[in-house]
């Protein structure tokens, strides 16, 4: 009972634009009284969520130049490690004036460079060096 | 070329549902999100969908199938066409861009924004054809600005 590729393909196609589109209504609606509101102020000003989804782009869009820079046991080691740092200490900036206009964008851009970097995606057409 | 089996038919009918959830959280968002019941079904939907997505990938990435994993098909479907890097680019640069007041465009940036995803998506794909393959993380780069400048939240 194997998952072809054309039926994963097919459930991503299917569930990953909705997941994208109740991400974006959950972020994105500051409504007066909305639920969401404080979460929005998380999501902007820390790192919490914009860590994972730029190491998430780096993982699957990084460049192959970069893939092997870090010797294979090490960079999940790192990538563990810096994820939870980076994460917690962001938290620090929560409630800090203009935190909000940088800090979710850097943790975007380097969590991109380290998605490339330390977690690659093993290409299958590429697997055996062509 | 793989042979459809009965579970790429079943995925194919389960794909429908997703459209008519999508058009009705688009419709009842405002109204759902301004009681706490709904705004957890909402949460509560994005956490299942997040999970099965998960949960859907673990036997993908263990059994003898080459290059099924979602991981796999998005680079490799990358390679191939520009919606989904471009479009993960806007969301991500809609979300976490830098500081507010840059969409000096206003409600005008959007349409901006459906006229520069023709041209990429069109353009990625002529160069594909013709000259030769624009790398994907240029194309999620692209995304994330043309996000961040034309479509910022806030």
């Amino acid at each position: 009972m194997a998952m072809t590729r054309a039926t994963m393909t097919t459930i991503g196609l299917a569930l990953g634009p909705l997941l994208l589109l109740l991400l974006d209504v959950i972020v994105t609606q500051t409504i007066p009284g909305g639920v969401f509101n404080d979460f929005f102020e998380l999501l902007r000003a820390t790192a919490v969520a914009a860590w994972p989804v730029g190491l998430l782009i780096g993982h699957w869009y990084g460049p192959r130049s970069l893939t092997r820079l870090v010797p294979s046991p090490l960079r999940y080691i790192i990538l563990i490690g810096g994820s939870l740092a980076v994460m917690g200490l962001s938290l620090l900036f929560l409630g800090t004036p203009g935190a909000s206009d940088i800090v979710s964008t850097a943790a975007l851009c380097t969590g991109a460079v380290a998605g490339a970097v330390l977690w690659p995606v093993q290409d299958p057409s590429r697997r055996d060096g062509q | 070329m793989e042979r459809p089996t009965r579970w790429h038919r079943v995925s194919i009918l389960v794909a429908f549902l997703p459209v008519a959830a999508a058009a009705a959280v688009g419709v009842f968002a405002d109204f759902l999100l301004q009681s706490s019941g709904g705004a957890a079904l909402l949460a509560g939907l994005a956490c299942v969908l997040v999970v099965a997505l998960i949960v859907l990938d673990v036997p993908a990435a263990i059994d003898a199938v080459e290059g099924n994993t979602f991981s796999e098909l998005l680079r490799q479907g990358g390679r191939q066409m520009a919606v989904i890097p471009w479009t993960l680019g806007i969301f991500a640069g809609r979300w976490f861009h830098p500081f507010d007041g840059l969409d000096v465009l206003g409600a005008d940036g959007k349409v901006v924004l459906l006229a520069v995803t023709f041209v990429v998506v069109v353009g990625t794909h002529l160069c594909r054809q013709y000259i030769r393959p624009v790398p994907s993380w240029l194309i999620v780069v692209g995304g994330l600005i043309s996000g961040a400048l034309l479509w910022p939240v806030g």
